[in-house]
């Protein structure tokens, strides 16, 4: 029957967590949080628990149910109002790294999940990973139990285990006990870490991720003889250089780059109308091989495979040093400081070795390194953390000759504890299993099982560890291959704390006790650092305690509850270092470079919704459409037209891909605009644990993920899959077919100049249509309307989690894509324009538009869907049949259809996720954008009841909220002075489908694009 | 040969079809009828509560106003029910250790909250929120009607959408001044009719007609 | 030109009977056996086609069943495609229903007398087709419980239907045109129920024949009313076969989507309507006339009539094709364009556009050459297409348009799933077991009409040969008769 996969997941997931399951585990867990109540948070905890369970009891509010009780809280919250929702900072970490966050919470249910405008990594936006994290909380496929073996135990006696391990004894000296963590930048756990060093002097700690900064930190301990890590600040940047960098869409600090290029791009283009004209706009390339979301909004990109990225820079930073050299002469400037002299000939001969077969057209490297030059001091160099050391140590370097160091880039210490020592290198700890120094091992969340470099064998060498334990949130693949193994909690249930990349230390606070037996990796560490034998600490008190220590004593509970509430640690920001580069060691950093030609190579990428694998049991995040190939439910191997051509193979066929002799099988995806001569494949897919719904979707990459090649591997051998002589096909599930613009002027897109010289271009789309009737007045009142900026969408997918997240819309699974039926209210367009080798992509965000004359009203037969007198396009659930006819006549095809019960079988935890603010469809309606009517209402009642008019900014929607570009403004265009009015009268505003006369409240504003004008042919 | 119908079959057929007749037309007014009655919305039909809790005794006799219990009424959606801890004050003098206050001392002992019954119950989809309603001068009574007199509390209005629409579309005549919100049986004073007051007030607390969907639909 | 109905079957395909009914020697009597006959047999065939059909039906409530319990995702459509086979199938089954009270209701008012012996089944299958046409509507609504919403009554949530929506008045529209339809085949069936009571072998057959007859007694009173009666009918059910079909093209043409949104459709949709219902007159008809040996009331001219009407509608329709497309061309609109120039002649759907093209506009060309309009094998074949042909115009119009509109992102195919087809082929399924059931059980040539007619054309002839009164008289005899018996 269709969408197999939605039913296998719902149906199983309310078996697993049958209804009274999970209240019996919320009222046990009610006496365990309140009987040994940690200083300072019973009342919280206390409160939410109650507030958890009462939301339980009174689930039916949020479901099609009606509720029959009414459940007062037993004693009175202070700081609770029933119904009216709470926010707390927090912090989530990816990668090692803090995001702050402020999460929505109701009556103890945490539902929502915003970005904290106080956290630097965030400035208010919230990315995918954050956005979605609120469902893994309520997961039901979350491990429940500790157990040795198959029986089960309280996580109390799984600490009593721990103990009697070899190693681990009280008294011992730590001989054969291993940890393995993942890179953490918590100063808590390092503090931990410290202790249990003191305990067990003969311990051992070890650091791995599938993704971390090793290659960053080896440049830089090279060339700096420190490690040390680059920061960028874009608002002063006027030429960004991308080595294969997609710093906007992915990284530790993406959300705030993005915010911060978008915004000089921004004033820049505005300011072009205005008096100001003139202002310098930043101009991006991006070297790039497979399309990144930083990429689609370049100005040039040059479609590079990984590989050859380092010879790209090295041609760069050669042709940067001639036109110094050429201004030394001329007596100019002194680029002495540059490139002293005894090293100069060196680097020049190094240089010119590894810039030989630079994959790109002379011209480009020379317009581009001149735009460099002049933007001398307000430049940027970034490279891909995954990239080589040798692009690392190019681009050290680039900014280094280019001045571009202590304005636009400076650098600061490493947050990630023991970056860059042998204790991040996993082969190390492997080397000890096998000599079987290894006793002990205990494995702290993470997933080394699944993620670890094939070669090294990690499981093959577990099996000579007599005592392994896991500590995770799932059942994983690791947790298959220990013996003991105990539940970790999810960040939303923890204590803890973790820095951004800047530095800044971040706060994570609890907004619900944990669902089930679980502890934080701090407390499992506490467990050995023998603060208590038990490990009966509580993170928070530990957290306290670090803190208490760190400020020498003089920390006081006022300072202390301010920084919880802020989620940021004041002043904390690691400091501008200036190390001196060192020039002799960078010839042979570069000439270590493998040089790569003739042959397929194959890259290893993050991927942009499951990361490493670690969210692949998020159904939210699965089903959200990669930003470029708009593939969901699976990841597939990449590659051009040109290459697929050549190698015969088309979208959906089955490929088989072998590397160093491992196969692995993939789909094959053909994206316009991939670098030729190679294969991109997204890791984190595959996976074969206790995940159900991550089970079995995609290939798994890292089987053929070697130590030597973690992120470029070749020369890699291509095969079409046959069947009975004839390809094996894999339908991909993807959310966009068409690609090609049909010469619809659907998307406006002009250069800088082009808009200077005519500012009107769009003028004719953005106009009043004529009409025989006359027109309601929506000039009263609050009038809502949208602008969504074409310059600054990088089609990162964050608002439509969001939107996922705050209107409860449900999963349709693979099967449900594959028919074209996902319910995402908004979504995010992608066409390619241009040729189909090298094309320009641009995305265009697509919600409903809230149209004032809404072809889709006018045709409802039960008037289900009619016009609000501010401007709103209202569907009414409750009234709709489901004829179906609005769909059929929505020019924009947003609106959404129940083509199934998708809320009747979800388990209670999934409910628990939902908004009680929006209504739960039931099946047979339609549903769409409402503009998130329900933060409307409530701003508008709270504005009356405090008898005012509602204020600009008032009114946030999901979308605008997470938007890292701030690509979205929203307001009331009644408000002379607020930002919906500056931004609707920008010139460059047009609406979608003009000539049809919807008259919609949602506009776009054209596309600015600042190419270089020696290029623009190319542009 | 015998006649094939008797006399009657005649009238018998007539009568047939106009039975028929009759009920196409019947059944369908007389479920329009049905459910326009307060059976079927569920009015005056007293709820059982966990204790014998009297609105009279409290309202009337003791002259308690609504918010001390419903707390939140005036700042949020919910009107909010009384915690146990808001009997204690009072019935520690009386009552706290009849037979009736079982359920109380449970909850005390136990932290965990009395299961009331809902009385007046609007659909999952309906968003009622009580706050903006007393500020705009729509009293307790105009919905929940003279629980002062209730000894069990029992639900006195439709609650139909009409009903609702009744006074979104002409608000003025069901306005009060805020003041006078949880006032029973108010009547607007002497010489002043309760439209010319509405009126008044409708300007005072710029109160609009609020028909859209959303205002309660989302 | 003795025995012209045989000369028919002997080759002589120039000259037609000028008489819609043979004037071969038979009383009124015989002629009336001859036509009760089929309803008083027992035969095989038939009732090996009616478990064939029961089946089907079958296949149909269990198709409907699992829609209901599960939601219509259990068919093919998505989004774009929101509508797709279901409404396909109404609009396509609605259509065959015009043929019947065209026939029989047009051609009353314009005193075409050969209509006399073909109305009575023209009429049935436009009842059937209304049954099938009035389910898929209801089927395909999301939450069909709620479907009294479309319906104009007092609701106590102060709600009414949209009356900008054509859906509402579709409703009105379908269900008028049922219940007239019904009241006219039902009035035009009384006398002949009453002939049917007086033949009936056995009491409960004259019973439940006597019942359903109402007592007539064929008196001149009844009579003339019965004609005022049938008249009016006539009159009502007339505009009726214009305004239904319209409404249904407005449930399109309102919408601003290419490829509906044309001003066309009304008049288009008639003609489509009735051309493929007198296709479909046709497949029923030629079988029956066959199997009970019907050649001399229904002959060839009532074949060569239908043929020429089929012909007729044919081309009104191939000009609608030309213009849309012409429009399309000559409006520059962009969206327009695309879908009529590039998305049906050369889109996904391509192929099934262009059969259905041949079938709808090569098909009827046939019908130029008179023999080929009595040549029973060519008909029947011709009408299978046209049937088949009209059903693909329909899904042309609705799939076509959907699946590419005006953001290309959106842009998405449709391929129809098991319950789709299991409620297409069910429908006809419950379509053929109305009729076999009608076909066993009601007089499906109109007795009295037929003899009627048998009679006026004898009297024109000349004077009158005894034994050969007009039906009246003869019925008259027979009240009288009942008297005596109380």
């Amino acid at each position: 029957m269709s969408d197999e996969l939605r039913h296998g997941y719902w149906r199983s997931l309310a078996e697993l967590a049958g209804a009274a399951g999970l209240r019996e585990d919320a009222m046990r867990e009610f006496p365990l949080g309140a009987d040994a109540p940690p200083p300072g948070m019973a009342r919280r905890t206390f409160m939410k628990l109650l507030g958890a369970s009462a939301a339980l009891a009174g689930l039916g509010a949020c479901t099609r149910a009606p509720a029959e009780k009414i459940l007062p809280y037993g004693r009175r919250m202070p700081e609770l109002t029933p119904g009216t929702p709470l926010h707390y900072a927090t912090s989530m970490v990816v990668g090692g790294y803090a995001t702050g966050l402020l999460v929505e919470s109701h009556e103890g249910r945490p539902t929502k999940v915003e970005g904290n405008p106080e956290h630097p990594a965030s400035l208010g936006a919230a990315g995918v990973y954050e956005q979605a994290s609120v469902l893994q909380l309520y997961d039901p496929y979350r491990a429940r139990s500790a157990r040795d073996g198959q029986t089960p135990l309280r996580w109390t006696d799984f600490a009593r285990a721990l103990h009697t391990m070899p190693g681990a004894e009280p008294g011992g000296t730590g001989v054969g006990l291993h940890f393995l963590m993942r890179p953490t930048s918590s100063p808590l756990t390092a503090a931990l870490i410290g202790r249990i060093r003191e305990r067990y002097p003969e311990a051992r700690f070890h650091f791995h991720a599938p993704f971390d900064e090793r290659a960053v930190a080896a440049a830089s301990l090279a060339l700096f003889g420190d490690v040390v890590m680059p920061q960028h600040d874009f608002t002063r940047a006027r030429v960004v250089l991308a080595l294969d960098s997609d710093f906007m869409g992915s990284g530790p600090f993406s959300l705030r780059y993005a915010r911060d290029f978008a915004s000089r791009r921004h004033s820049a283009i505005a300011s072009t109308s205005g008096a100001d004209a003139g202002q310098e706009m930043s101009r991006l390339y991006a070297v790039e091989g497979m399309w990144s979301p930083t990429g689609t909004l370049a100005d040039h990109r040059l479609r590079v495979r990984a590989g050859a990225v380092a010879s790209v820079a090295a041609a760069v930073l050669r042709e940067v040093l001639r036109l110094r050299a050429g201004a030394l002469q001329a007596g100019a400037v002194d680029a002495g400081a540059a490139v002293a002299g005894a090293d100069a000939a060196l680097v020049r001969d190094a240089l010119a070795a590894t810039a030989a077969d630079a994959p790109a057209p002379r011209p480009w490297i020379e317009a581009l390194a001149r735009d460099l030059a002049n933007a001398s001091g307000s430049g940027i160099v970034i490279a891909g953390a995954d990239q080589a050391p040798a692009v690392h140590a190019l681009t050290f370097a680039l900014n280094e000759v280019l001045g571009n160091v202590g304005s636009t880039v400076w650098y600061g210490t490493a947050p990630i504890f023991e970056l860059g020592t042998e204790s991040h290198d996993l082969g190390a700890l492997v080397d000890a299993m096998r000599a079987g120094a290894v006793q002990t091992l205990v494995v702290a969340s993470g997933n080394p099982v699944y993620d670890a470099p094939v070669d090294l064998d990690f499981t093959g060498a577990l099996k000579s560890v007599r005592h392994a334990a896991y500590v995770g949130m799932y059942e994983n693949e690791t947790a298959a291959a220990c013996r003991w193994f105990a539940p970790e909690s999810h960040y939303l249930e923890s204590w803890g704390d973790a820095c951004a990349y800047d530095g800044t230390v971040s706060l994570i606070q609890p907004l619900i006790a944990p669902l089930y037996d679980t502890r934080t990796v701090d407390e499992l560490l506490a467990v050995f650092a023998g603060t208590d034998g038990t490990g009966g600490n509580s993170a928070h008190g530990l957290l306290r305690e670090s803190w208490r220590d760190r400020s020498g004593g003089t920390f006081e509970e006022r300072q202390w509850e301010e920084m919880v509430g802020r989620g940021v640690a004041p002043d904390t920001r690691s400091a501008r270092l200036s190390p001196r580069l060192r020039w002799p060691a960078f010839p042979p950093l570069i000439r270590a470079t493998t040089r790569q030609t003739g042959h397929i190579e194959l890259v290893f990428e993050r991927d942009p919704r499951v990361y490493d694998g670690s969210f692949a049991n998020n159904a939210w995040l699965q089903e959200l459409p990669d930003p470029v190939t708009k593939v969901t439910w699976d990841n597939a191997a990449v590659l051009s037209p040109a290459t697929a051509a050549k190698l015969n193979i088309e979208s959906g066929d089955v490929i088989e891909l072998s590397l160093d002799g491992r196969e692995q099988r993939a789909p094959a995806f053909v994206l316009p605009g991939h670098a030729d001569e190679a294969i991109t494949i997204r890791l984190g897919y595959g996976r074969e644990g206790a995940e159900e719904v991550a089970r079995g979707i995609g290939s798994n990459a890292y089987r053929l993920r070697t130590r030597a090649a973690p992120y470029v591997g070749g020369p890699v051998e291509v095969a079409r899959v046959l069947e009975g002589g004839r390809p094996l096909r894999h339908e991909l599930a993807t959310t966009q077919m068409h690609w090609r613009l049909q010469g619809r002027d659907i998307i406006r897109q002009a250069t800088i100049d082009e808009y200077r010289r005519d500012p009107e271009l769009t003028s004719a789309q953005n106009t009043r249509q004529p009409s025989l009737y006359d027109r309601y007045d929506y000039s009263k009142g609050d009038q809502w309307a949208m602008t969504i900026d074409l310059s600054k969408c990088i089609g990162c997918g964050a608002c439509t989690v969001a939107c996922q997240a705050e209107n409860n819309i449900p999963v349709v699974g693979r099967d449900g894509v594959l028919k074209s039926r996902e319910m995402h209210w908004l979504r995010i367009d992608r066409y390619f324009t241009g040729g189909e080798e090298d094309p320009a992509a641009v995305m265009q965000p697509m919600l409903c538009q809230h149209c004032e004359k809404a072809p889709c009203e006018y045709v409802c037969p039960v008037n289900a869907t009619v016009h609000s007198e501010d401007g709103l396009n209202e569907m009414v659930y409750n009234r709709c049949v489901g004829t179906r006819f609005c769909s059929n006549n929505c020019p924009y095809k947003v609106r959404r259809f129940n083509w199934f019960d998708y809320n009747r079988e979800i388990a209670e935890t999934v409910k628990m996720v939902k908004n009680p603010d929006v209504t739960v469809r039931e099946r047979g309606v339609m549903e769409k954008c409402s503009f998130c009517v329900q933060r409307i209402r409530r701003a508008q009642i709270e504005a009356q009841l405090e008898g005012r008019a509602v204020r600009d900014g008032e009114v946030v929607t999901a979308c605008q909220q997470a938007c890292p570009t701030q690509a979205i403004v929203f307001g009331s265009y009644t408000d002379p002075a607020s930002s919906i009015v500056r931004s609707l009268s920008e010139k460059r505003a047009f609406t979608v489908l003009h000539e049809l006369g919807t008259e919609p409240r949602v506009r776009y504003l054209a596309r600015i694009t600042n190419p270089n004008p020696e290029l623009e042919e190319r542009a | 040969m015998a006649s094939l119908f008797t006399r009657r079959a005649t009238t018998r057929l007539r009568l047939a079809i106009v039975l028929t007749i009759a009920a196409m037309v019947g059944v369908p007014l007389f479920l329009m009828g049905w459910v326009r009655t307060p059976l079927e919305r569920g009015e005056f039909q007293p709820v059982s509560q966990p204790i014998p809790f009297s609105h009279q005794i409290h309202v009337r006799g003791l002259r308690i106003d609504c918010r001390y219990c419903h707390y939140t009424v005036e700042r949020a959606a919910y009107a909010g029910m009384p915690s146990t801890g808001t009997c204690v004050p009072c019935h520690k003098q009386v009552w706290l250790d009849g037979p009736w206050f079982a359920p109380v001392r449970q909850s005390l002992a136990s932290g965990r909250p009395i299961e009331w019954n809902r009385v007046n119950q609007l659909p999952g989809f309906v968003y009622f929120d009580h706050a903006i309603h007393v500020n705009k001068g729509v009293g307790c009574e105009s919905c929940h009607g003279r629980v002062d007199t209730m000894t069990t509390a029992v639900q006195v209005q439709p609650l139909t959408m009409g009903w609702c629409l009744d006074c979104h579309r002409q608000p003025a005549e069901r306005l009060r001044p805020v003041a006078q919100m949880t006032v029973m049986g108010w009547s607007p004073p002497a010489g002043e009719s309760r439209l010319a007051l509405g009126r008044e007030l409708m300007k005072r607390y710029h109160v609009r007609r609020m028909t859209d969907c959303t205002a309660c639909h989302r | 030109m003795a025995e012209p109905a045989r000369a028919m079957g002997a080759h002589d395909h120039t000259v037609l009977e000028p008489y819609p009914v043979s004037r071969d020697a038979r009383d009124d009597a015989a002629l009336t056996d001859h036509l009760l006959s089929p309803i008083w047999t027992r035969s095989r065939a038939w009732w090996i086609l009616f478990t064939v059909a029961g089946l089907l039906t079958l296949l149909f409530v269990f198709s409907a069943t699992w829609t209901i319990a599960k939601g219509i995702g259990t068919w093919g459509n998505n989004i774009p495609v929101a509508w797709a086979f279901a409404i396909t199938d109404f609009v396509w089954w609605i259509g065959i229903g015009h043929a019947g009270t065209f026939i029989s209701a047009f051609l009353i008012l314009l005193a075409q007398r050969w209509r006399a012996s073909v109305n009575r089944l023209a009429e049935a299958m436009t009842l059937f087709a209304l049954v099938n046409a009035g389910l898929f509507p209801l089927l395909h609504l999301g939450r069909p419980w709620f479907f009294y919403w479309l319906i104009p009554y007092p609701s106590t949530t102060r709600v009414w239907p949209n009356f900008r929506s054509a859906l509402p008045w579709d409703v009105a529209a379908v269900a008028t045109y049922f219940t007239v339809s019904l009241l006219f085949w039902y009035t035009g069936l009384v006398p002949d129920l009453a002939t049917a009571r007086d033949r009936a072998p056995g009491r409960i057959r004259r019973m439940i024949y006597g019942i359903f007859a109402l007592g007539w007694r064929g008196a001149g009173r009844q009579w003339r009313q019965y004609r005022v009666v049938y008249i009016i009918l006539a009159g009502l059910a007339t505009p009726l076969v214009i305004s239904v079909h319209s409404v249904v093209s407005l449930d399109f043409s309102i919408a601003q989507l290419p490829g509906w949104h044309s001003t066309i459709f009304p008049p288009y949709f008639v003609a489509g309507a009735i051309y493929s219902g007198l296709a479909m007159v046709l497949m029923l008809m030629l079988p029956v006339r066959r199997i009970f040996h019907l050649e001399d009331v229904i002959t060839e001219q009532h074949l060569d009539r239908i043929a020429k009407l089929i012909l007729a509608t044919g081309l009104m329709l191939a000009y609608s094709y030309m213009c849309e497309a012409f429009i399309a061309w000559y409006s520059g609109d962009h969206f327009e364009r695309y879908t009529y120039l590039f998305a049906r002649p050369r889109g996904p759907y391509a192929w099934l556009y262009w059969v259905m093209t041949a079938a709808n506009i090569v098909t009827p060309q046939l019908f130029w050459f008179a023999r080929l309009r009595t040549n029973v094998v060519v008909l029947f074949l011709a009408s299978v297409v046209i049937w088949a042909g009209m059903w693909m115009e329909r899904f042309v119009i609705i799939v076509t348009s959907l699946n590419r509109d005006f953001l290309p992102s959106s842009w998405h195919l449709y391929a129809p799933s098991w319950v789709d087809w299991g409620l297409l082929v069910g429908s006809l399924g419950v379509f053929l077991l109305l009729f076999l059931a009608f076909l066993r059980w009601v007089p499906f040539v109109p007795v009295s009409e037929v003899k009627r007619l048998h009679f006026e054309l004898r009297r024109e002839e000349g004077p009158l040969s005894a034994g050969h009164e007009p039906p009246e008289e003869r019925a008259v005899t027979r009240p009288r008769r009942v008297e005596e018996e109380r």
